[in-house]
């Protein structure tokens, strides 16, 4: 049998399917001059991921500042001292190497995926990107235009709204209300030198980490983050400490638009990514979206999209979420699923098939090299370490359906909704059982 | 070549909500297929260099149900997909939406399965991962599980693809579900925008572009219309099954044996209902959208190429697709880096029946006109001899070399896009793409562009908020 990665999971008795065993040639983490990397062979294609991240994204700005990571990565990614503008795209085009930016709350990223026989030439260009970028002052104007015309048109798509909205409404006064995309009034007032600067203190050992995953070796790596980080400063990060919020009384918001349906998301607490309770309470953020779209779907015809589950923070939140004509009576159903989960434990076969469907999406999240970067990342980010990435199934196992009922006792209560809509009738007090 | 979003019958496996999840969503389609498909691999002599490089099996039953297996066993996991010549462009308007509805239908009581609460618990049962959707040309279903579900789940796939019983009290139930999701779809401005250029492109077989269908039909379905489609489109000579993952050939050509022989060869569906042929579009014509839209978006359509009657258009097609995608493109410099578009793309859809070609381009109130002018000055320069380089060209191709790659690392989504090759062109297409691609020259591309683009009938749409259309003028 072919083996991927460290990363594919010892055979777990009571899981119905076949697993890999831990090679000899797994993933290893190691420091260059202070900079974390993380590297994970996987000689079965011959694509290669490596992301490289800036720990904290905008949970960590300034709310003038909003937007200044994406922007200065975004734009970084156009142009260096030593590939400019046209030579830069062409080079990627020629080797269908792909180079991106990313920024959300808890960190950002510039990540590159490109073939084994183009790594070399891509890494160059990689390396360059985070050291030695450019800035010129019309990229700089033509994605601050992009990023702007971006926010507006956030608000065009109901779903995009809609999660704005919530994340506004739930993390009002939390590091996490600062907007990842920035806003109107942030993003036009970063300059140049904003970016410049911003480059220059986050581009440190400490406050970035090297994931690479793929067809490639730690002597490989090793010997290129040498070469191309060695002479990074150290810089003196130091993770923020995030609010432990809770939410006292449930509440909804309610923002009139002239819609065919209502668009409605209830947000509550959830443990955080990667901590011992995060594993119950992904199952039982599952578990509860397949209740609600039994009941409110196939038992109800009462929407096409119900759903619930865990987002992907590292302060988390879990959400109900459904599309309705009548949000009264839907909410309702939703809500009553989630009182049985708190006054009922979930039955030992739920428990079970529930464990074997996650197996199958932690091998889906194992498909690609890039995504092997993510997971293994996010785990480090997060400080559990991406060791526990290894351990995934294991905590998948130990989840009991005592745990799960605790969880979700714990957490999922004073809901904050938000509706985007125009019903005909609302009654206020079924969003608060 | 871009796949189109289709309706999306169930999102079993994936939340419809803003629920930004880590791992990637089934349903998404990698950018660009191309993959050479094997030999035949048992049932015929001597073996395919093809298959031997990519991995990709195939063999059609006695049945006729084609059989392809994709063999990627980087983890533990196998699709079983089937895809069905259905879809849009075989519904008369009094079926129009009833491929859709089908494919909701699907996931509910059959002969073996009492009702749709037992047919998800028994996928749960098994770990998998579901969903199914339908298209202009290709209803596709699909399961993602463990390896050793994989008996069940061919099993389980079988008696749903044949013996769906259509119970009045589900299908009444479904009626409102897939009305919710054209309530959804209805709330997106870019729908809006969509639909309205494509009643003019399409104007005298509309139904047949249109997946998601109208609402009166969907809402007046019957037993019996099921049945019909059923019986005229659910037979194994208008099918494929795919199996991609962790299985070797011979073993899922084996268990696709034992488990799909039983099911009955019908008559070929298009004899008796043939699928007529697109009208060119009477005359070039503007339709203004109005929405509560912050930007301005410009949607230019027009009718492209078949793949049956014009195969070399179609690879010159994806070949300029390609070269104007590249950031180094004068129509990317000329139209983003100047500061005039948001972002701008041209592309053809590959399909049987007329492809659509679209420009897609966005835009700020204030660069509207000139944006508009700009881009009717690029279309008219694309066939200059100095609008790509030689090096672009041969970019294009290497490209397309490399991003096959990229495509095949999920087998659980590239079977999806094997299946639409397999229904909107055809296997022999798949073949022989990167070979064609290779063969594509500037006059080539000149030719599909006088031919279908400069100097054709179009029809532009702009999306726009009515304060801006004031403004505007428009």
């Amino acid at each position: 049998m072919h083996m991927r990665t460290r990363l594919v999971l010892l055979t777990v008795a009571f899981i119905v399917c076949s697993g890999r065993e831990a090679t000899a040639k797994g993933t290893e983490g190691f420091s260059v001059n202070g900079l974390t990397v993380i590297v994970a062979p996987n000689p079965a294609t011959d694509i290669i991921a490596a992301n490289m991240y800036f720990r904290e994204g905008s949970a960590r700005l300034d709310p003038r500042q909003a937007g200044i990571e994406r922007l200065t990565l975004v734009v970084a990614t156009k142009a260096t001292k030593k590939y400019p503008k046209n030579t830069l795209s062409a080079a990627l085009e020629r080797m269908d190497t792909r180079l991106g930016a990313n920024a959300g709350r808890d960190y950002a990223s510039v990540t590159l995926q490109c073939v084994k026989e183009n790594f070399a030439k891509s890494w160059d260009i990689f390396a360059d990107v985070i050291l030695n970028p450019l800035f010129d002052s019309s990229d700089v104007e033509l994605e601050r235009q992009q990023m702007l015309a971006a926010i507006r048109q956030s608000r065009d798509n109901p779903d995009q709204y809609l999660q704005e909205l919530v994340m506004n409404a739930f993390y009002a006064g939390h590091p996490y209300a600062v907007p990842p995309n920035g806003t109107e009034q942030s993003v036009r007032s970063l300059s140049k030198g904003d970016l410049q600067e911003f480059i220059k203190s986050h581009a440190t050992a400490s406050q970035m980490l090297l994931v690479v995953v793929g067809n490639t070796s730690r002597a490989e790596v090793e010997s290129m983050a040498r070469a191309s980080f060695a002479g990074l400063p150290q810089g003196s990060y130091a993770p923020v400490q995030l609010p432990a919020g809770e939410h006292q009384a449930p509440s909804i918001k309610i923002v009139q638009r002239k819609l065919p349906t209502n668009y409605i998301v209830g947000y509550f607490s959830a443990p955080s990514y990667g901590s011992e309770q995060s594993y119950a309470m992904t199952i039982a953020g599952s578990i509860l979206s397949d209740r609600v779209f039994d009941e409110v779907r196939t038992k109800r015809g009462l929407s096409y999209a119900p759903n619930a589950g865990i987002g992907p923070l590292f302060d988390n939140y879990g959400q109900v979420y459904v599309t309705a004509v009548k949000p009264e009576t839907t909410i309702t159903v939703m809500l009553n699923e989630v009182k049985k989960l708190q006054s009922e434990p979930v039955s030992e076969k739920t428990l079970n098939d529930k464990k074997n469907g996650f197996l199958t999406r932690y091998y889906l999240n194992m498909e690609t090299n890039q995504s092997q970067v993510e997971f293994l990342a996010r785990y480090e980010l997060c400080g559990a370490g991406y060791k526990q990435a290894d351990l995934f199934v294991q905590h998948i196992k130990s989840v009991t359906p005592e745990i799960i009922q605790k969880c979700c006792k714990d957490y999922m209560r004073n809901l904050q909704f938000v509706l985007l809509g125009n019903p005909s009738s609302l009654k206020l007090a079924d969003f608060f059982p | 070549m871009t796949q189109p979003l289709a309706a999306n019958g169930n999102q079993g496996a994936t939340p419809a909500g803003p629920l930004p999840l880590t791992s990637q969503e089934e349903h998404t389609m990698p950018k660009t297929i191309r993959f050479l498909l094997a030999a035949v691999f048992v049932f015929f002599a001597g073996s395919s260099a093809y298959g031997q490089k990519y991995q990709i099996y195939e063999k059609k039953l006695d049945n006729g149900l084609d059989v392809l297996v994709v063999h990627n066993p980087s983890v533990p996991l196998v699709t079983v997909e089937v895809n069905v010549h259905n879809g849009a462009y075989t519904e008369p308007p009094d079926y129009n939406g009833l491929s859709h509805l089908y494919e909701h239908m699907f996931f509910k009581a059959n002969k073996v399965i009492p009702n749709q609460e037992r047919y998800l618990e028994r996928l749960r049962e098994l770990g998998a991962l579901w969903n199914g959707t339908t298209g202009d040309e290709r209803v596709n279903y699909f399961f993602t599980l463990p390896k050793d579900s994989l008996v069940q789940a061919m099993e389980f796939m079988y008696n749903a693809i044949t013996g769906p019983l259509f119970l009045q009290e589900e299908l009444v139930k479904e009626r409102p579900v897939v009305t919710g999701e054209y309530d959804r779809a209805e709330s997106n401005p870019f729908f809006l925008l969509n639909r309205a250029v494509d009643q003019k492109v399409w104007w005298k077989y509309g139904s047949r572009k249109n997946a998601l269908g109208e609402r009166d039909i969907i809402l007046s379905a019957t037993t019996q219309k099921m049945q019909t489609i059923q019986n005229r489109y659910y037979i194994p000579n208008n099918s494929a099954l795919i199996l991609a993952g962790d299985i070797a050939p011979d073993e899922g050509f084996a268990l696709a044996r034992r488990v799909f022989s039983p099911w009955k060869r019908g008559e070929d569906p298009f004899k008796a209902n043939p699928v007529p042929d697109h009208p060119p579009i009477q005359k070039t014509d503007t339709i203004i959208v109005e929405a509560p839209v912050n930007n301005v978006t410009i949607m230019i359509k027009w009718q492209g190429p078949s793949v049956t009657k014009d195969r070399q258009a179609t690879y010159a097609a994806d070949v300029l697709s390609f070269i104007l995608s590249q950031q180094t493109s004068k129509f990317y410099t000329d139209l983003v880096d100047s500061g005039l578009a948001l972002n701008v793309n041209l592309a053809y859809q590959t399909e049987n029946h007329t492809g659509p070609i679209t420009l897609f381009a966005q835009t700020t109130t204030d660069r509207y006109a000139k944006c508009v002018k700009a881009i009717t000055d690029e279309i008219a320069k694309m066939t200059g001899a100095g609008y790509f380089t030689d090096e672009q060209l041969a970019n294009a191709k290497t490209i397309l070399a490399i991003d096959e790659q990229y495509g095949r690392e999920r087998p659980s989504q590239y079977c999806h896009t094997v299946g639409y090759w397999w229904a909107s062109a055809g296997l022999d297409y798949y073949l022989s793409y990167v070979d064609n691609l290779k063969k594509v020259s500037r006059q080539g591309i000149a030719e599909y562009l006088n031919t279908y683009v400069i100097g054709k009938p179009h029809i532009m749409g702009v999306l726009v908020s009515g304060q801006d259309r004031k403004k505007l003028g428009l």
